[in-house]
């Protein structure tokens, strides 16, 4: 059973602030959406208006074509996960599992076979008569999926679930729910604020900011075309390097960056720069080598390392390029030490500019 | 040499070996090092001492044919006869059974009571209505037992009486309800209740504040009316509260209120209002009978004990969660 869901110009205010400022978004039947956004951009605030736990200042929300501003959260048809699990401490897994269909009074059978269904799917077969004092994190969030998953929802909601879980064990998780979305093929809002995940899980990434959504698309869309400096930088890990640069006053096809340095643009179609223009001149870390073969693609900038951070298959460069600090991700061993003079060589076909005052994207 | 024979051979690590042979000299230097925590503490450990465990050498009058001119040592030694006395005298038996009753019905139907207004509290949505009504229902513990009983006499006064004067509206007679010993038990839980039900609230009310509210969000995704809210989710919750709190309340069940059945209370009710405490109160202040009392007193003691025991062994059993 898998569900549309339209989302328009929905938005959320608590007395005199406004939290969520009309926001539209429409998920196709069985997408998986991740809204992703720092702390306080209104995601999970948008989350739980459709999950019916906040009331809709204005707009509309419809699932399936059905308008649900006025439905409560158990007509909607939705099954939400929270992010500290949300799972009652005197039930046992079993219960838990069966909580909301034995409210609904389902007869036993059916409850039995649902809450086996689940188990099967989630490994939770021998876990089912512990309590949720006696499990793990991942356990405990891999109940607090079964859970929505025996109420077999028309939509999935996901807020943060994977937030209390430690770095091996999200990645674990992050699988399990890819695998669990693959499964049963339900449409899935999730909200996080870790784009790691949202690049992982997602169909489409919704990212937002102060109650606005700044870019909607797939996450590649976004990683390679980020509408402005906020996403640039929010999306990818280590975030795209931003400098402040204007282009040439003699030749608009010379980017100049404030600091030092000047890199030659590739024409582009559509792209109008004017001479002397204030722009912020980004380019992703994995976009810049320190031993490329020069050519017409390639612009070089001179630099002087600062950090070094080794990760083992790879490493961290920080490097100074005038005032200003370059991240550069380099596969492999690097000799290099802070303080080696060095030459980044800029993939100019990854090159980005965004307008300094708007922050949009013009290249 | 095997890791186990490596085991068996290596000394004990020093700070094991101190734990084991000098636990006062790790005391010391715990008190050295914290000696102003220590020095606070020093206070309640006076009070405890000269209120609590100097008075107790005062027990062994129970065992003793006591003479003010001897004085408690000099007394002689008598066994258990004072014990074997009160359980032949009539009126202490009755004032077990009064003690119980009245303790068993204080327990039924006031322990329940704070419960039932911390839920209802709870579901007052109105943060200014939801004040008014904790202020007013914890107003009462603040006022003396000694008022509380003469607002009682008052609004049951058979010719003043707000109570008799309705009573009286609707062509009924007046009630002496403090002389007739049928209503002194309905009269002192129901004027307990009222006095305390709204103090003891606040405890279940800081219980239900820290269930994680998520688990109603939850249960309201799943389809939860509010009533089962309360009774799948708050009340489940709080159990561990509650069970702690019924356990220190058994540890109180031979503790009636003492002052206030004192003040209430009057020969034409003793029949159901005598309790053990006014019993001794009666026996060793009015009547002088320091040793009998004493042994009435330490027979209160080791039955209160024995109820906490047992109530703490059900409550760790049942609910995992006890005082000690």
């Amino acid at each position: 059973m898998v569900a549309s869901v339209s989302i328009q110009n929905v938005v959320k205010r608590y007395d005199k602030t406004t939290v969520v400022h009309g926001v539209s978004l429409d998920i196709e039947p069985g997408e998986f959406v991740v809204l992703v956004g720092p702390s306080g951009c209104g995601k999970s605030t948008t989350l739980r208006m459709v999950a019916g736990l906040e009331e809709i200042s204005g707009g509309t929300i419809r699932i399936d074509g059905r308008v649900i501003n006025d439905l409560a959260p158990k007509d909607r048809d939705v099954a939400m996960v929270f992010q500290n699990y949300a799972l009652y401490p005197h039930l046992n897994v079993r219960d838990n599992i069966s909580f909301g269909l034995r409210l609904k009074r389902t007869k036993k059978s059916v409850i039995d076979s649902a809450v086996k269904t689940a188990a099967d799917i989630l490994g939770l077969q021998p876990l089912l008569e512990r309590k949720p004092s006696d499990l793990s994190g991942g356990q405990r969030q891999r109940v607090a999926m079964g859970r929505a998953i025996v109420r077999d929802p028309k939509v999935f909601l996901f807020d943060e679930p994977l937030s209390n879980l430690d770095a091996k064990l999200r990645t674990q998780m992050r699988a399990e729910i890819k695998r669990l979305h693959q499964r049963l093929g339900t449409t899935v809002i999730y909200v996080t604020h870790d784009q790691v995940e949202a690049m992982t899980l997602a169909d489409r990434i919704v990212v937002m900011r102060d109650g606005l959504i700044e870019q909607i698309g797939k996450p590649m869309d976004l990683f390679l075309h980020p509408a402005n400096t906020f996403v640039a930088s929010f999306i990818g890990s280590p975030p795209m390097n931003l400098v402040p640069a204007h282009i040439a006053a003699d030749n608009t096809l010379q980017v100049e960056l404030n600091g030092g340095g000047r890199i030659s643009l590739l024409p582009r179609a559509g792209t109008h720069l004017a001479p002397g223009q204030e722009v912020v001149f980004g380019i992703r870390p994995e976009d810049v080598t320190l031993d490329g073969v020069e050519g017409s693609e390639r612009a070089q900038i001179k630099a002087t390392v600062d950090i070094v951070e080794p990760l083992g298959s790879e490493s961290i460069l920080h490097a100074k390029v005038g005032e200003h600090s370059m991240v550069v991700k380099v596969g492999g061993l690097k000799e290099v030490r802070p303080g080696d003079p060095v030459t980044l060589h800029v993939d100019l076909t990854r090159v980005h500019l965004f307008d300094a005052q708007s922050q949009v994207s013009i290249y | 040499m095997t890791s186990a024979t490596k085991a068996q051979s290596l000394p004990l690590p020093a700070a094991t070996l101190e734990v084991r042979s000098k636990p006062l000299e790790r005391l010391w230097k715990d008190i050295k090092r914290d000696w102003l925590l220590y020095a606070m503490l020093l206070p309640t450990i006076i009070w405890f001492l000269v209120f609590l465990y100097k008075p107790m050498i005062g027990l062994q009058m129970a065992f003793k044919q006591y003479s003010a001119w001897k004085g408690i040592a000099g007394s002689p030694w008598i066994g258990f006869d004072h014990f074997v006395t009160l359980f032949q005298s009539e009126q202490f038996l009755r004032a077990i059974r009064n003690t119980l009753t009245l303790s068993g019905l204080s327990l039924l139907f006031g322990f329940p009571m704070p419960i039932l207004l911390a839920l209802m509290i709870n579901e007052v949505y109105s943060k200014g209505y939801r004040k008014a009504i904790q202020t007013i229902v914890y107003l009462p513990h603040f006022i003396s037992v000694v008022i509380v009983a003469g607002l009682v006499v008052t609004f049951l006064s058979p010719s003043t009486g707000v109570v008799n004067n309705v009573l009286s509206w609707f062509g009924m007679d007046r009630i002496y309800f403090l002389t007739q010993p049928e209503w002194f038990r309905p009269i002192y839980i129901s004027s307990n209740i009222w006095k305390e039900a709204g103090f003891d609230s606040i405890v279940y009310l800081a219980a239900i504040m820290s269930i994680n509210p998520a688990l109603y969000e939850s249960a309201q995704v799943d389809g939860a009316t509010r009533w089962q809210m309360i009774t799948r989710i708050t009340l489940p919750c709080i159990i561990p509260t509650i069970a702690v709190l019924l356990v220190i309340r058994l540890g109180h069940i031979l503790e009636v209120g003492f002052e206030y059945i004192i003040l209430l209370y009057q020969p034409t009710t003793y029949e159901t209002a005598d309790v053990i405490s006014t019993y001794i109160y009666r026996l060793g202040l009015q009547g002088a009978r320091y040793d009998i009392a004493t042994a009435a007193g330490i027979f209160n003691a080791v039955v209160a004990l024995v109820i906490v025991l047992f109530a703490n062994h059900m409550s760790r059993r049942i609910t995992k969660t006890g005082v000690f």
